[in-house]
């Protein structure tokens, strides 16, 4: 498959919020203002690339060879668990000022049903590690782009009249059936 | 102040879908039929029930700084368990469900009452309450798969997912009067946003209520 | 599945257990860079108030009112 062709696909025709629904609670919760959104999205395009990458490797050298294939769910969140852990440490000896972006947002990511979901798809679908490098950067960037639209919109919607029983929440899902909708119109492009 | 919150209304302020806004992935994404919202519901009561239990067992010995992979562990096992019984016993519903079986791991309501509740209490309590809230999800899920699917496809559906014979299968609108919209990304998140709101306006009103008691009782 | 391969797999599991127990400790051991200890993420619209982030949020408010 086209490398590009891949990568729009994971980016914007699956986008994996609006078109495969996984991602959803940090969506709703750090998505009200843009400057938590883009140290969020940031933080999980760092930590997608890396553990699928790992994750990939992991699968392919370790548990193919030992037919522990059963054994990859248990795996992937435990790699992931502590890959995340090792990026934060990272980050907090080598770039303060990154930190001050994105650190406070990578506990949130190793329950993110995104991480585990790109590690898992990767398998899922065969590719080989170009191909995983690849569909993890759209599928992260697609998660970034929603996170960061999302937050504007919201960000605007601040002085407005929303009904009482929307604010808040609620008022966030009528966007996303919106968003989804605009979005959905690029299904069958690829 | 009196209790009047009775087991209803608990259920549906804190609802962990619609109130807390916990499990949403998979509320929105596989709450096209009914038959997908029971097989989730059952598997993640089964989870949340077992996994309360172990949490609970080890809450004693487990030092404080590690306890989140200790969880991670026990809960990965209990769904890894979960999918491949799934996988065995029922392989309609485990195509149905996909990938937000494995999910269930990272599902915020799972690690949330191991470590809000059972970390602190007894085996026992902790089981009730990993059933209460699973029983909770369930009839979330099943009230959002309800709509869609009457809505998205007019019929309503139930099948055996352990051998696909059909339980029950009424058409309910006429056909060429469903709204196909229903049963895609957008439906899902229209038709959550409106139960949100439901559930929203119902606390509204239970606030309000308390608020003009508290009134009543300070002025008397 | 042979015996080798069910030691293979607790082994496996112990391992990356034991490696996540060991980073956990060092993160935790690494102290946060200066002017960066006061950094609270904004997600308070987020439902999950059971979250490490707002547990910890939640233990320095009370620590800082007594």
């Amino acid at each position: 498959m086209n490398l590009f062709t891949l990568f729009l696909s994971a980016l914007l025709i699956n986008n994996i919020i609006l078109a495969k629904f996984i991602g959803i609670c940090p969506f709703i919760g750090v998505s009200s203002k843009v400057e938590p959104a883009i140290g969020m999205g940031l933080a999980v395009i760092f930590v997608i690339f890396g553990a699928s990458v790992l994750a990939w490797l992991l699968y392919k050298f370790v548990l193919v060879p030992l037919e522990l294939e059963y054994m990859e769910l248990i795996c992937f969140i435990l790699l992931i668990a502590a890959f995340v852990q090792f990026v934060e440490m990272f980050i907090k000896k080598t770039s303060p000022s990154l930190y001050q972006q994105l650190g406070i947002y990578l506990p949130l990511i190793t329950t993110n049903c995104a991480v585990l979901y790109a590690a898992q798809n990767n398998i899922s679908e065969g590719y080989n590690l170009i191909e995983t490098m690849v569909n993890s950067l759209g599928i992260a960037g697609g998660f970034m782009l929603m996170l960061v639209i999302f937050a504007t919109i919201r960000e605007r919607l601040q002085g407005n009249n929303i009904p009482k029983a929307f604010q808040g929440n609620p008022i966030a899902f009528i966007i996303a059936a919106i968003m989804a909708l605009a979005f959905s119109s690029l299904a069958g492009l690829v | 102040m009196e209790k009047k919150q009775g087991f209803f209304t608990k259920l549906l302020v804190e609802n962990p879908v619609f109130g807390l806004y916990l499990g949403i992935c998979s509320s929105l994404a596989i709450t096209t039929t009914l038959n997908n919202a029971i097989g989730m519901g059952v598997a993640v009561i089964f989870v949340l029930v077992f996994s309360n239990i172990f949490v609970s067992l080890v809450r004693n010995i487990t030092p404080d700084d590690i306890h989140i992979p200790v969880y991670i562990v026990i809960i990965a096992t209990l769904v890894t368990i979960v999918k491949m019984v799934i996988q065995a016993y029922a392989p309609s519903l485990y195509t149905a469900l996909g990938a937000f079986i494995d999910l269930i791991v990272v599902n915020c309501i799972i690690l949330g009452r191991a470590e809000a509740f059972a970390s602190k209490n007894s085996v026992g309590a902790s089981a009730m309450d990993g059933l209460m809230m699973g029983l909770s999800y369930t009839l979330s899920i099943l009230a959002m798969s309800f709509i869609r699917q009457l809505l998205g496809t007019g019929c309503l559906s139930l099948s055996n997912p352990f051998n696909n014979a059909t339980i029950f299968d009424i058409r309910l609108l006429p056909q060429g009067y469903e709204i196909p919209l229903f049963t895609g990304q957008t439906g899902a998140f229209l038709t959550f946003a409106v139960l949100a709101a439901c559930i929203a306006a119902y606390k509204n009103h239970l606030d309000t209520l308390e608020k003009e008691e508290t009134k009543k009782g300070a002025t008397k | 599945m042979s015996p080798l391969s069910i030691i293979v797999a607790v082994i496996l599991v112990v391992g990356l257990f034991g490696i996540n127990v060991w980073l956990y400790r060092a993160n935790q051991a690494t102290p946060v860079p200066e002017g960066c200890e006061d950094l609270t993420p904004q997600c308070a619209t987020c439902g999950i108030v059971d979250c490490a982030i707002r547990s910890k949020q939640r233990k320095g408010e009370e620590n800082g009112n007594r």
